[in-house]
């Protein structure tokens, strides 16, 4: 049995009272007719004694704290308590006792109904899904859709706990975040196309899922168009050769070709708002700020953007640094939403294998993307004062894939002309000079 | 330790609390004398006396009120309503006096009295005296309910129900009386308001309560044995207050809930926990919560009627089966 000691009524006209002081802690015993509490009111200040005997289980309004007449300011339980306490539980006798620990609930709350929401009953293609399945669906990052083809492949209408519990231990047997692969029981006899070829289905990763659905919406809704501009990297390369020892030395990171286009671009989008922008509603809101969006590919297992902020006002080699600690971030799982949010324009660097040029998929709502591949030597004329001759040069492609609807191609080509005379005339020496 | 019937432990009871405090007196139809139809209250008389054990003429009415009045005026008395069904003769009583006396007197008179009845069916005696009603006394604000299913936990909840500072209605299982369980020496004081994990398990939750606990057990085991469904059965034992903590964290642990319930399907007992379950638990539920019940009828005599009316440990373990497989 448990009491609740009130604020008590301390006089006609009195509504509250501060409690100054509490005679007895938390855990203490008390006695009938002892004193529990000092009480302050704008009249008179007064020991409030106890009117039944227990253990002092709660103090609720500390002192200090001002609590209305008939406030409950602490609970008393135990076993002795005097017969004209007014028992706790007196007012809920036919009241299920809930969670021990929760605060105890108006008679108009006496069942606790959860607020969260896992989705409905109804999944795709008609499948059912229960709600304890749907919760640790949705608790365990997995997509609906394919726990839906799985079942629909086994001849199934419904998912259930040990569904979910299925595709999260071939989850946790194959390595993080790679592709869940199922494979369909041998006894599958459903009448689906997918049932009907030969092979695993693959189910998709949380990561690789959303990119799809994002990059999806994109390439439906954006009208792309793509161009791309050779450019000669021949004097960035000098530069780069002759300082990658010093830098690296310095920094702890190799310097590669990507800072100088990140920051090439950052210089080129001065002189052009227009691509550093978001298509809204019909309108084009141009970023006062260049927020760098680096696409890094997370060795095949998905795609993040992280973003480098306020990239514009960054030299080379700050540009450097922070683009090297996001791709870091990037491959150690470590991005923060912040990291991931507010990119105001994107770089897509796929150099590594060889390929000549990408047309990226913008990243909405940016209304461009920029993609650099491999940047190699090449047979090149080169004209100078002496005439036009041959020579072997550092030759990559830039390309850049831009949302129609936001401006032209007459802009974009411009773009790219003055992004790609920075990248070959500017004094990137100058820029490493801490280098030399 | 020694092994008693539960017919002797509700003599017991009594006796452990009349020995403890000598408020407490007995009243009942045959209870003195006779040591009760049910030969419950076999010994108390001898023991305490014509002042502390008294027959009473057959009125339900005056046990009640005379029961009223004496735990208004300092007594802690223990009524007896020989069959549960007879609960509807003096029903003012319970509804409107004493389960209100401490709100309308704004706590300067309780009622803190136990009505001790027998309750439920199995034992052929018909439709008027062999109802499960624990149902009708768990809708009154203001009344707590328990309904033991050993001899154990009879003495242990007398004890707790006798010592509560408001009315309690005690239903004892006609069917039950009969059975026999360990009771260990000295005093047993359990505590109103809390349920008990008889079997676990991890595939269903089944709360069931009274004549049922036993039946539900033995379908745990057969699900078990024969279509290895592990089940957990959970005794529900005081329905007011209900020990939601112990049933919402089990239906968390196993996604699934059933009742099997005595009382008839409308309205009964396993209604009120699956709507609770339904609401709070919704999210750990991997199926549909399922009553197995006695129907909505009047019990009938006939032996092999009220056997098939009654939930059986087959039908039990048939119901669960079928939905859990399904």
């Amino acid at each position: 049995m448990t009491s609740t000691v009130i604020m008590p009524q301390l006089g006609e006209t009195v509504a509250e009272g501060k409690i100054l002081k509490w005679f007895k802690s938390i855990g203490d015993e008390i006695k009938e007719g002892e004193d529990l509490f000092e009480v302050e009111t704008d009249k008179v200040t007064l020991e409030v004694q106890s009117i039944v005997s227990g253990r002092l289980d709660e103090i609720r309004i500390a002192e200090g704290i001002v609590a209305k007449v008939g406030d409950v300011v602490a609970i008393v339980g135990g076993e002795a308590v005097a017969s004209n306490a007014v028992p706790a539980d007196a007012a809920s006798t036919t009241k299920a006792p809930v969670i021990a620990t929760a605060p105890p609930r108006s008679p108009f709350e006496e069942v606790a109904t959860p607020l969260d929401r896992f989705g409905s009953v109804r999944g795709p293609e008609g499948v059912r899904v229960t709600p304890l399945a749907r919760r640790l669906i949705a608790q365990n990052g997995l997509q609906l859709g394919q726990l839906v083809a799985v079942a629909k492949l086994r001849g199934r209408e419904k998912i259930r706990e040990k569904d979910v519990r299925a595709a999260l231990e071939t989850r946790l047997a194959a390595p993080a975040s790679e592709p869940v692969a199922v494979s369909p029981t041998a006894a599958a006899a459903a009448p689906l196309e997918s049932a009907a070829l030969p092979g695993d289905v693959v189910a998709l990763s949380a990561v690789r899922s959303r990119t799809a659905d994002r990059l999806a919406e994109a390439w439906r809704t954006i009208p792309h168009v793509f161009q791309a501009i050779e450019v000669d990297f021949t004097a960035i390369d000098g530069v780069r050769q002759t300082r990658k020892e010093a830098f690296r030395t310095s920094q702890g990171f190799a310097l590669t070709f990507l800072p100088f286009i990140a920051r090439a671009t950052c210089l080129a989008i001065q002189a052009f708002p227009q691509i550093n922008a978001r298509f809204s509603n019909n309108a084009l809101i141009l970023s006062r700020d260049v927020n760098l969006g680096i696409a890094v590919d997370l060795s095949h297992k998905g795609l993040v953007v992280p973003v480098v902020r306020n990239a514009g006002d960054l030299t080379l080699v700050g540009l450097a640094k922070a683009m090297n600690r996001q791709i870091e971030k990037a491959r150690s799982g470590t991005l923060t939403l912040d990291d991931l949010s507010g990119g105001t324009y994107s770089i897509s660097n796929n150099g590594t294998f060889g390929t000549a040029f990408t047309a990226p998929i913008i990243n909405a709502p940016q209304v461009a993307i920029l993609s650099t591949d491999a940047i190699k030597l090449k047979p090149a004329v080169v004209s100078t004062a002496q005439g036009d001759f041959m020579a072997v040069r550092m030759i990559g492609m830039v390309g850049q894939s831009f949302d129609h609807r936001a401006f032209d191609g007459a802009y974009s080509a411009a773009f790219l002309s003055t992004l790609k005379r920075i990248l070959e005339q500017r004094d990137w020496a100058d820029e490493l000079a801490d280098y030399a | 330790m020694a092994e008693l019937t539960y017919r002797d432990a509700v003599a017991r009871g009594i006796a452990q609390e009349m020995e403890r405090d000598n408020r407490v007196v007995f009243l009942g139809e045959d209870i003195a004398k006779a040591g009760g139809v049910f030969k419950a209250t076999v010994g108390l008389y001898e023991k305490f006396g014509p002042l502390r054990v008294r027959d009473t003429p057959i009125s339900e009415q005056a046990i009640l009120g005379a029961a009223m009045g004496a735990a208004m005026t300092g007594l802690r008395p223990i009524a007896e309503i020989m069959f549960a069904d007879f609960l509807a003769v003096c029903f003012d009583y319970v509804a409107n006096e004493m389960s209100k006396m401490r709100y309308m007197t704004n706590g300067q008179l309780g009622c803190p009295l136990v009505i001790r009845t027998g309750n439920g069916g199995g034992v052929r005696f018909g439709a008027q005296h062999s109802q499960s009603i624990e149902n009708w006394t768990m809708m009154i604000p203001g009344i707590k309910v328990v309904a033991p299913s050993s001899p154990v936990d009879v003495v242990g909840l007398m004890a707790a129900a006798v010592r509560d500072q408001d009315p309690v209605i005690f239903h004892e299982h006609k069917a039950l009386y009969a059975m026999k369980g360990e009771v260990p020496d000295g005093e047993i004081v359990d505590t109103l308001g809390t349920a008990k994990i008889l079997r676990a398990g991890s595939d269903c939750t089944i709360v069931a309560l009274a004549l049922m606990v036993s039946r539900a057990l033995e379908a745990a085991d057969r699900l078990q044995r024969e279509h290895g469904i592990d089940a957990e059965v959970i005794d529900v034992r005081s329905l007011v207050p209900l020990d939601t903590r112990t049933i919402l964290g089990s239906v968390a642990k196993t996604g699934r809930f059933f009742t099997v319930e005595e009382n008839p399907r409308l309205c009964g007992w396993g209604a009120e926990i699956a709507s609770i379950v339904a609401d709070e638990a919704f999210w750990d539920l991997d199926g549909p919560v399922v009553r197995i019940t006695t129907p909505h009828i009047p019990l009938p005599a006939a032996d092999h009627l009220e056997d098939l009316a009654l939930p059986s440990a087959a039908r039990i373990v048939d119901r669960i089966r079928r939905v859990m497989n399904g």
